[in-house]
């Protein structure tokens, strides 16, 4: 996996690690979101920082804006948090508008798929509990400059 | 629910039988295989209030196809879960390094948090670490123990099991900055070890039932192991206790079991938190109402637990890296009525309930 993130320490840093963390640990899952990624691009835009995600034939690759993306998801730092500390399902989310969703309905299901295969390989793989404590920081960092 | 149950239990015949069976301190001593497991379980039963409180250890998950090559220290697992005016709880995890047990001894230490039996009595000290929820308990055992050795769950997976039906508990629970004081309130335990892993070819259910009548000299601890698709039981019982003794065992074809209904929730409280973006929604395949008829030569007793609320832990599953077991833990009333060697049984209390479904 590559990184282009100018900044290590934002959520595309923090992620591209992440991603890292399961390919080492659980390499079936990580697999997983690259087959279920292999035809999109997806964009993610979390608070003012934005990025893609791209499959390609040596795994996922990170890097700047594509806004012309397959799925483009755009939320917040603490409705991620929120969500992973269930405070917040992923439907109320949706319908409450903390995450916008934009892609045709194969698109978004795919992107589903590697979603969950992205959290099945989180919670197995080492590591990835201090990447969350970043990730929280992180989030607070952002709520207190708002 | 205080009780002048006046059953004492030799503590010496419980330090007996309720050890570790396996330590994180002394691996030679305790050489492991790949899918150990080892918990103590114990339940609260007070007014408005269900504590469950569970030491686990487990062996670490290791990477895809790489197994250790000899024995590991084992991590430990946290889990809080109580019930008053809604759901607390979580699932807190420990290094290797975090955890300490007493091998062959019976207490442990997780982080801040410890269990030990001093004085006849089992005593907890548990405060989460990211929610106000924190227990100091003392748990009396005026039950027997009665221990089951080997249960098979799937094949060459199995599970020793240990029961204290009843215990007195004293002590205090914090929910929310708010204190619960407990005076000879009810109390359950168990210690389970053996080697399996989630996600293999098996499903349990097991219960509790404690009576809410102070004199009632009756408890009960129901069990039935099925494959994972519950189209085979590979066996099932009804344990009855008569004051502290252990009075009667039905087992397997003593037991007629209905389980009636779906239990419907418009919100399930999922532990750890993370884990209900793998398993969301509010389905928990747990029955309304389980009815258990028991009957051998002259001894008959009808069993019915009906549930109330339910919480579910979510597991990821070892066996496969894209699946989860939900751990369906249910509350309920539960009831008891028959006769056992003439003498006529009768009890209504409560029960809490556990539905594995993978």
């Amino acid at each position: 996996m590559s990184s282009s993130s100018s900044e290590p320490d934002g959520v595309q840093g923090l992620l591209g690690r992440s991603l890292q963390a399961i390919r080492d640990s659980v390499p079936s899952q990580y697999a997983a979101i690259v087959t279920a990624l292999q035809h999109d691009v997806v964009q993610l835009q979390v608070d003012h920082e934005t990025f893609s995600i791209h499959a390609q034939p040596h795994g996922l690759a990170l890097a700047g804006a594509e806004p012309s993306a397959a799925v483009r998801l755009t939320t917040k730092s603490c409705t991620i948090t929120a969500l992973i500390d269930g405070t917040l399902d992923l439907i109320d989310a949706v319908l409450g508008e903390n995450i916008a969703l934009f892609g045709s309905v194969n698109d978004l299901l795919s992107f589903n798929e590697a979603l969950s295969a992205y959290l099945h390989g989180a919670v197995r793989s080492s590591g990835q509990e201090a990447i969350l404590r970043e990730f929280r920081l992180l989030a607070e960092r952002r709520k207190e400059r708002e | 629910m205080s009780l002048e149950f006046g059953a004492r239990v030799d503590a010496t015949k419980v330090r007996e039988t309720d050890y570790f069976r396996c330590s994180s301190v002394a691996p030679a001593a305790a050489p492991r295989t790949p899918g150990y497991k080892e918990w103590h379980h114990f339940i609260v039963y007070a007014p408005g209030l269900r504590l469950l409180v569970n030491f686990n250890l487990t062996e670490p998950r290791y990477a895809e196809g790489v197994l250790p090559a000899g024995p590991t220290p084992l991590t430990g697992r946290l889990i809080v879960i109580a019930e008053r005016s809604g759901w607390h709880g979580d699932l807190e995890r420990f290094s290797p390094a975090e955890v300490t047990v007493v091998p062959g001894g019976l207490s442990a230490r997780f982080g801040q948090n410890a269990m030990w039996f001093e004085d006849g009595a089992y005593h907890l000290q548990v405060q989460l670490q990211h929610q106000a929820v924190s227990c100091c308990l003392k748990l009396k055992p005026v039950t027997e123990p009665v221990l089951s050795n080997h249960i098979q769950l799937a094949p060459e997976r199995e599970l020793s099991w240990l029961i204290l039906p009843r215990l007195e508990v004293d002590g205090r629970v914090t929910l929310g900055g708010r204190d619960v004081q407990l005076r000879r309130a009810l109390g359950y335990h168990d210690h389970n070890w053996g080697r399996f892993s989630w996600g293999d070819d098996f499903a349990w259910e097991w219960g509790s039932l404690v009576p809410s009548r102070a004199d009632s000299p009756w408890t009960a601890v129901y069990v039935r192991m099925a494959n994972r698709g519950r189209s085979s039981v590979g066996t099932q019982g009804l344990f009855i206790w008569d004051r502290a003794r252990h009075c009667r065992f039905f087992r397997d074809r003593d037991l007629q079991v209905t389980l009636e209904g779906r239990k419907s929730m418009p919100v399930v409280h999922k532990i750890p938190r993370l884990m209900g973006l793998l398993a969301p929604g509010t389905c928990t395949d747990v029955p309304q109402r389980i009815v258990a008829f028991a009957q051998s030569g002259a001894d008959q007793v009808l069993m019915t637990f009906n549930t109330r609320n339910v919480s579910q832990v979510v597991i990821p599953n070892e066996t496969t890296t894209d699946s989860v077991t939900l751990l369906n833990e249910a509350t309920g009333s539960a009831d008891l009525a028959g006769t056992i060697g003439g003498r006529a049984v009768e009890m209504e209390g409560s029960g809490v309930f556990e539905f594995i479904r993978a």
